[in-house]
């Protein structure tokens, strides 16, 4: 924050500066300028250098030169500056060279400069010292400035950790929408030599609803991504929001916007895909609009299943309820017989929305109709759903050890690291 | 007071613009030479897959046991938390990975260069790894510590080409007569060059330890100069389709402007399939990058590689 205030500080100055500096531009070349002007360094520079010394100063030679100081020990002014106007210099690296061109001479006005220069000469050395000072700062100020215009901005957002397992993701992380559909080609083959015969027989055989939580000021910032990229291995996707938008498409479930209001969403969501869509899918699964889910993964671990049996999957947390609870960060997946049976239990009044913590609240509700909450683990006992990022998974420490994941997992962590991933959460 | 300050204000003025000057004269330069099909570019293509296919399976694992690639990488004490994520991650697929460190750093093994200016560090770098090494490695990989490689697809890469050329590859950048290999994305050298180079180490007047008089020019310009004298110019390595294998960005970066320059085929704009380096990432993102490389697979997508090479000995995160 502090860093930003002093950016927009240097900012203004420099903007300041730029709209005051055309009025300041000396009117008179101050003479003990050309000494201290550094050369260009590199023939480019050079040669850019020679051709507007000699179109800034065409009448150099004809021009009456100012007459020299008394002791002689400056140049005068008009001879330093046109001096390459002259016959041309060997350029050499150690010497410098002057670029007056480069500062406006044009400006230069012959006949006033020497009752100028009388004047002046007194306060010459003055004056020297303050126009250094001010070239470096106006060299600082301008690096500065360009820096922060030319500069690679690195938004590496800091993942905060919140102690809390029921806390949210902001949902103002900043992020400009883009313009534009776009197309990830995630059904494109990509790769020429890829052999994808058993992904799309398990497409076939597998059928996954996909519905995903997101709102109305998230479709174009969250949304927008997951239908371009991983949605597009869902057999059937919808996108659910408080308000319905018929261009994206995303289906209106009419709530307000809100964490409290998570759980009647899921509930009014999952009465939405029972009431029309229930015989186009074996599967139901729910994501929200910063999870990543490999569908392919998915359908492995689903096609040992039937979708006939009341039983839910997704990252098993212990507490709270008997048999556990699926994490609503990492998304779970119902069978089509656990989706009838949530539906019809609000119905009967068998649950209601006790609370409005979605997760938890769905996993009690789960528990009262005898869903069965399934294990979600691979071959070799590693979890499959995540509820974090990445990298918080996978580099060890990174989740201190009083941070309450470790307590909630219903299943001892396995040593090395994962194999099989579904589902990311909180993606940036 | 007046004068003071007016002249103050000149010189503010003339510092401003001087330094904008400099900016764009910089800016000119780096904008013409990071042009992906600038044809004044040497470029090397990887091999073609079909061409490998034939050659016989006995042959293939023969050839891809005789690449050996040493890599070497360059580190600063201030750039520890990469260093250590590099270590635990992509140089493990190097036949063999010396860190290079400008002082002397407790915390990892190192190689102490005893400076801290770049070009010094390199050399010295490359003389040691070319003295103690030159029998047993034909291939030399020069990296950032912010840079993540993948071995097994340099390897690829280098399939077809013969070490004992002057080879010196990578993501070449022009700047003004001089084309060069950009150390963000990784410098290689095949043991000839190597040969070459070091034999041009001792001579001042073509590879001096300090170029540049006024401003300081980068190690890998140096570099590049240097390998001119001895008739080694830089090739920029691309895929069969044209696009960098070398890159000086990061995926995420690459991702972001594709989206917004090429909306319509995002992944295919981006990058190459047999990308060899990307660069600019945090330590988390090398872990990241490791489990999306060697571990995460989608089930049932089957690829037929043309080559195996085998993961190290003893890695957990391969």
């Amino acid at each position: 924050m502090g860093l930003a205030i002093h950016r927009a500080a240097i900012l203004l100055t420099c903007s300041l500066l730029l709209v005051v500096g055309p009025s300041l531009l000396p009117s008179r070349a101050p003479p003990f300028l050309a000494p201290c002007l550094p050369s260009g360094g590199d023939s480019e520079a050079r040669a850019a250098h020679g051709w507007t010394t000699q179109r800034s100063c065409p009448a150099g030679p004809s021009r009456p030169r100012a007459d020299p100081r008394p002791g002689g020990t400056r140049s005068p002014g008009v001879g330093t500056f046109c001096r390459s106007s002259g016959p041309p210099r060997r350029p050499s690296a150690s010497e410098p060279e002057p670029s007056a061109s480069a500062w406006g001479l044009p400006r230069f006005s012959p006949g006033s400069s020497e009752i100028h220069f009388r004047e002046m000469a007194s306060k010459s050395w003055l004056n020297f010292l303050t126009f250094l000072c001010g070239s470096a700062i106006g060299f600082v100020l301008c690096s500065q400035l360009l820096s922060i215009l030319l500069g690679e901005q690195k938004d590496i957002q800091p993942n905060i950790l919140h102690n809390d397992p029921h806390a949210r993701h902001s949902d103002d992380n900043g992020q400009s929408p883009l313009e534009g559909q776009m197309n990830f080609d995630a059904d494109v083959s990509q790769h020429k030599d890829e052999n994808t015969d058993i992904a799309e027989y398990l497409y076939q055989k597998v059928k996954i609803l996909c519905w995903v939580m997101t709102g109305p000021q998230n479709l174009e910032k969250k949304a927008k991504h997951v239908k371009a990229t991983w949605a597009q291995r869902c057999n059937k996707v919808l996108f659910m929001s408080s308000e319905e938008n018929k261009d994206f498409p995303a289906v209106g479930l009419k709530t307000r916007e809100g964490r409290d209001q998570l759980y009647w969403k899921t509930i009014k969501a999952f009465q939405y895909v029972h009431e029309h869509y229930l015989e186009d899918a074996d599967w139901f699964m729910k994501a929200d609009d910063d999870t990543y889910v490999i569908l392919d993964n998915l359908r492995w671990l689903l096609s040992k299943y039937n979708p006939e049996e009341p039983i839910y999957f997704g990252r098993r947390f212990k507490p709270y309820v008997k048999q556990g609870y699926m994490s609503g960060g990492a998304g779970y997946v119902l069978s089509k017989e656990a989706l009838k049976r949530f539906v019809n239990a609000f119905k009967t009044d068998e649950c209601t929305h006790s609370s409005s913590i979605e997760d938890l609240a769905l996993g009690r509700c789960m528990e009262i109709i005898n869903v069965e909450a399934g294990d979600s683990r691979d071959t070799t006992g590693k979890e499959t759903f995540h509820p974090f990022v990445p990298e918080h998974h996978l580099i060890k420490g990174y989740l201190p050890k009083t941070f309450w994941y470790w307590n909630y997992n219903y299943y001892p962590p396995v040593e090395v690291s994962l194999e099989f991933l579904l589902l990311y959460k909180y993606l940036d | 007071m007046l004068s003071e300050s007016s002249s103050f204000l000149k010189g503010v003025m003339l510092g401003s613009i001087f330094c904008a000057l400099i900016t764009m004269l910089g800016h000119i330069k780096i904008g013409h030479g990071n042009r992906m099909h600038d044809h004044e570019h040497h470029h090397l293509q990887a091999p073609n897959k079909e061409d490998i296919l034939k050659i016989s399976e006995d042959e293939r694992m023969e050839l891809s046991k005789s690449f050996q690639v040493y890599c070497i990488i360059l580190v600063k004490p201030k750039d520890v938390s990469l260093w250590a994520a590099v270590k635990e991650t992509w140089t493990k697929h190097c036949d063999k990975a010396e860190f290079f460190s400008s002082e002397n750093v407790k915390v990892f093994e190192s190689i102490n260069m005893e400076t801290n200016d770049m070009w010094l560090m390199m050399r010295k770098a490359y003389k040691y790894a070319f003295d103690k090494y030159r029998d047993q490695y034909n291939w030399f990989f020069l990296a950032r510590p912010t840079t993540f490689a993948i071995i097994e697809n340099l390897k690829y890469f280098l399939l077809k080409k013969d070490p004992s050329q002057p080879f010196y590859l990578g993501h070449t950048v022009k700047s003004g007569d001089l084309e060069y290999v950009s150390v963000e994305g990784g410098i290689v050298l095949s043991i000839e060059s190597m040969k070459r180079l070091n034999s041009l180490l001792s001579v001042p007047e073509k590879c001096p330890e300090q170029g540049g008089m006024i401003w300081k020019i980068s190690e890998d310009k140096q570099l590049a100069v240097c390998l001119k004298y001895a008739g080694v110019f830089a090739e920029n390595a691309e895929d069969s389709e044209g696009k960098d294998v070398f890159n000086t960005k990061s995926v995420g970066l690459f991702i972001k402007e594709a989206m917004t320059n090429q909306p319509n085929q995002v992944v295919e704009g981006c990058c190459s399939d047999m990308a060899v380096t990307f660069n600019g990432l945090t330590p988390n993102q090398m872990h990241v990058m490791m489990y999306g490389v060697y571990r995460l697979r989608a089930f049932g997508h089957i690829f037929n590689d043309a080559l195996v090479f085998l993961p190290p000995n003893g890695s957990d995160n391969d």
